[in-house]
């Protein structure tokens, strides 16, 4: 961040906004399409103003499935293209991400999630939709899902969706929840660098010709290829987008030492910031407990995970779900013990649950 | 004719040779369409780089595979919010949405419906061949009344959708109708529809060849032809179509302009006042705060939520480095639900962002601790600052005694003297003159950063009857 940076109060749903107007500079064009739904209503209220004068395009669309439809098209053809919505805008966007994901179109999707299932409860925070994110299409896609947990950070990590979803041709998920959406924190607006139209991409209205479809296809061509020996090819390659850059995509951060704490607490979006409150008390009253605070929920850090599981402790998974992302971590978490401290949503743990939860392990 | 190479085929630049041959059954009639497309980009002389193809599911929209354009095939349905897509992302481009009934007026009919109202430069020619055939012929949208289909055996007992009609209700700014089997029609209707500046529909009514067979329907090519008539100008009675007794009327039903932006009547007309600039400075200084915490609670429809945005932007104006954050609860409810929100301010970085025990409590009303079971929560040593209009007083007897309790009947007072509205900004100044937490100058400079223009004399007077009233 430079120095001449000037502090805003902002809230995530106006950052989101913001870090756009960073991706896109001077130089690149936003397309926005959304549709309005609690909690995420305020990012479009906020594009319809910011990105037209930015010499973007806003649009309200008639729903959240031609809301990732317009984008995947505005994607494929130059634009930074975004979306955001809520849970049940979310499960809409199914179809369209597998489908933006197929015909390798750069699309960011934010979510700021809210109570489930269905209708749930619009107006709080949840974070049931981590494994919706990361399979929800039908057949299998690659998928970048980044999580902030605090304002400035949204402004940063949508940005950095923004980037990411053009270095791999792809969709990325940013997503927040209601209490990041809605919570307002000064932040600072970093001058970054617009993000390039990688200028191998051939872009739609260029003279290419270009076809794309959601058949499976030749990867040379692009046009239809129908057989066992095309989806092999196709989709490794798609998957592969992540796979093979996992380690360069993945992000996470860590309060104490995971290495050698005897309680690891694996958490992300604004839980992190009750653990965090009480991992930093837990460790002033000399209790060996540390923090790990996943940035990118997919790619999942797993590499990490699995060098630190060399003797039997406890990692312990605080999350608004009944145990979504502890399921991932008992992938790798072998010699450790794995067990989750959980609310349905709704609201985060205080630090004193946290604490308590910690006393229930070390004692 | 002699033999040709495929080069030389007139249609070779705008044909993708290489996905030849297509899929389409023989005699299928969906190619006339196609090059009755590509005549017609031919004629109107447009740079084909410019054109692009969106296309969803089914067999007329495989067209898009075909077509030597840029060209996307899209999910089923969504071919008009692709295309949308990428007209926004680049307005110059000529855009061109082609598909079958059920996957535009079907599945997609949403989308049929809004780009209508979005009034964008681009052009639906939707086939309709009465039913899906690519899933092996099951009834649709405009399937006729009666007509037997995979489906329907005993006879469709829906009313089929009049595309032309639902255009022209949408607010298309052209309305055409023509079928495969008028190639020549079909192509000026094209070609009219991709000159007109707003969103552009042609219905191409066309048969399918193993749809009448399988549902054993007489050939619709025959009825086309024996019914249809083109006609110059179009009546009312020429939307109807569905029912082949009749004449089948062929044309252009409308071609209008863009619709201008007509005058919003329903706005209130407002007395212009001559814009009075407000000001109110104020001196940024080191706070020396350590760590507060400010709840207000109410109902909504108070301005709760406003009145913590006033305080985290006040300390913001007093200590640009202070750090802080803000948090509301509400539920789904605009007004009359139980409405908090938390600020804390602190030299630290803020890691839960909720007030757990707030040293600082705003009530303006009880029913976030009617709701808690009448339990008030404040900091032993803390402060209470309550709206005696709208609080129980009866709730504050067990606070503890360190606790001071400082009252204000900020919503009579608004009542009297404003309006009910800024009863949050009586209870601002009161708090700015009986706390010490945050500067009187920072909290109105940030009461008239967010007032609503016209109101500032309002809200910052209701400011000063609350600090008048916290006493001199
Ligand atoms: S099924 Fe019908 S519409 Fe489809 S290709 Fe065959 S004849 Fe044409």
């Amino acid at each position: 961040m430079t120095k001449d940076t000037k502090r805003v109060l902002l809230t995530g749903n106006d950052a989101v906004v913001e870090g756009l107007c960073c991706a896109a500079g001077n130089k690149r064009r936003i397309v926005y399409a959304g549709y309005p739904i609690t909690p995420a209503s305020e990012v479009a209220t906020r594009a319809s103003v910011v990105i037209p004068k930015h010499g973007g395009a806003f649009i309200q669309m008639e729903d959240e499935i031609a809301s990732i439809q317009a984008i995947a098209g505005a994607g494929l053809t130059g634009a930074i293209a975004v979306t955001a919505t809520s849970g049940p805008g979310f499960s809409l966007m199914s179809e369209g991400f597998g489908f933006a994901a197929m015909i390798e179109s750069p699309v960011v999707c934010v979510n700021v999630q809210r109570g489930g299932p269905s209708t749930g409860m619009p107006t709080w925070m949840g974070q049931g939709d981590m494994m919706q994110a990361r399979w929800g299409t039908h057949g299998e896609r690659p998928v970048i899902v980044l999580v902030p947990n605090s304002v400035q950070e949204t402004l940063l990590l949508t940005y950095e969706s923004c980037r990411l979803s053009q270095e791999y041709f792809m969709p990325v998920v940013l997503m927040l929840d209601e209490i990041i959406g809605h919570m307002e924190e000064p932040i600072s607006i970093p001058e970054l660098p617009a993000i390039p139209l990688d200028p191998d991409f051939d872009i739609i209205g260029k003279g290419h010709r270009l076809h794309r479809t959601g058949l499976t296809h030749d990867l040379q061509t692009n046009l239809p290829r129908i057989n066992p020996d095309a989806e092999e090819e196709l989709v490794r390659y798609l998957l592969d987008k992540v796979k093979k850059n996992a380690k360069k995509i993945v992000k996470y951060e860590t309060c104490g030492d995971p290495a050698n704490a005897d309680v690891v607490i694996i958490c992300y979006g604004s839980e992190s910031r009750s653990v965090e409150a009480a991992v930093k008390q837990a460790r002033r009253r000399n209790s060996n407990v540390a923090m790990i605070r996943l940035i990118t929920a997919w790619p999942f850090p797993k590499g990490f995970l699995q060098e630190l599981d060399r003797i039997d402790r406890v990692f312990m998974v605080a999350e608004i779900n009944a145990g979504q992302m502890r399921v991932e971590v008992e992938r790798y978490i072998k010699k450790g013990t794995v067990q989750g401290l959980n609310l349905m949503g709704g609201r985060i743990h205080t630090p004193g649950e946290i604490l308590d939860a910690i006393k229930t392990i070390t004692h | 004719m002699p033999n040709m190479e495929i080069s030389q085929h007139p249609y070779a630049d705008l044909l993708r040779i290489e996905m030849m041959p297509n899929i389409w059954c023989s005699g299928c009639r969906i190619g006339r369409v196609k090059n009755a497309f590509i005549e017609a980009i031919q004629n109107l002389g447009h740079n084909a780089d410019k054109c692009v193809v969106v296309a969803g599911i089914g067999c007329s929209s495989r067209i898009a595979g075909y077509l030597n354009l840029d060209s996307i095939h899209a999910t089923h349905g969504r071919a008009i919010p692709t295309a949308l897509g990428v007209k926004l992302a680049n307005p110059e481009l000529i855009v061109t949405v082609m598909g079958g009934d059920g996957d535009i007026l079907g599945i997609g009919g949403n989308h049929f419906l809004a780009m209508g109202r979005h009034g964008h430069d681009m052009n639906v020619f939707c086939m309709n061949n009465y039913g899906y055939s690519m899933t092996g012929f099951q009834h649709g949208p405009t399937t006729p009344l009666g007509a037997r289909t995979v489906t329907t055996s005993g006879g469709s007992p829906y009313v089929p959708l009049n595309p032309v009609a639902v255009a022209l209700a949408a607010g298309y700014t052209f309305v055409a109708r023509s079928t495969s089997s008028h190639p020549y029609h079909l192509m000026d209707c094209m070609i009219s529809a991709i000159n007109n500046r707003g969103p552009s529909f042609v219905e191409i009514l066309i048969p399918c060849m193993l749809f009448e067979r399988r549902n054993k329907i007489k050939s619709l090519e025959a009825l086309f032809l024996e019914k249809a008539n083109i006609k110059e100008t179009l009546s009312e009675e020429d939307v109807n179509e569905t029912d082949f007794s009749k004449e089948i009327s062929l044309g252009i039903f409308r071609d209008m302009p863009v619709r201008e932006k007509s005058q919003l009547t329903l706005v209130k007309p407002t007395k212009k006042k001559a814009a009075k600039k407000y000001h109110v400075s104020f001196k940024s200084r080191d706070s020396g705060i350590k760590h507060v915490q400010i709840r207000m609670e109410g109902t909504g429809g108070q301005g709760i939520v406003q009145g913590g945005k006033t305080l985290i932007h006040a300390a913001m104006n007093m200590d640009p480095e202070l750090n802080s954050t803000m948090t509301k609860r509400y539920g789904p409810e605009m007004k009359g639900g139980s409405c908090l929100t938390d600020v804390i301010l602190s030299s630290q970085p803020i890691d839960y962002p909720f007030v757990e025990v707030p040293d600082l409590l705003l009530m303006m009303s009880d029913i976030v601790s009617k709701e808690r079971g009448g339990e008030v929560v404040v900091n032993d040593n803390g402060t209470i600052v309550v709206d005696e209009s709208m609080v129980d007083q009866s709730l504050l007897k067990d606070v503890a005694d360190g606790v001071q309790v400082f009252k204000v009947p900020a919503t009579q007072i608004a009542r009297d003297n404003f309006k009910v509205v800024v009863a949050n900004n009586v209870m601002m100044g009161f708090v700015a003159k009986t706390t010490s937490i945050i500067d009187k100058a920072c909290i109105k400079a940030a009461i008239l950063g967010s007032a609503p223009p016209g109101t500032e004399e309002m809200n910052l007077a209701a400011f000063d009857k609350g600090y008048e009233f916290g006493g001199s």
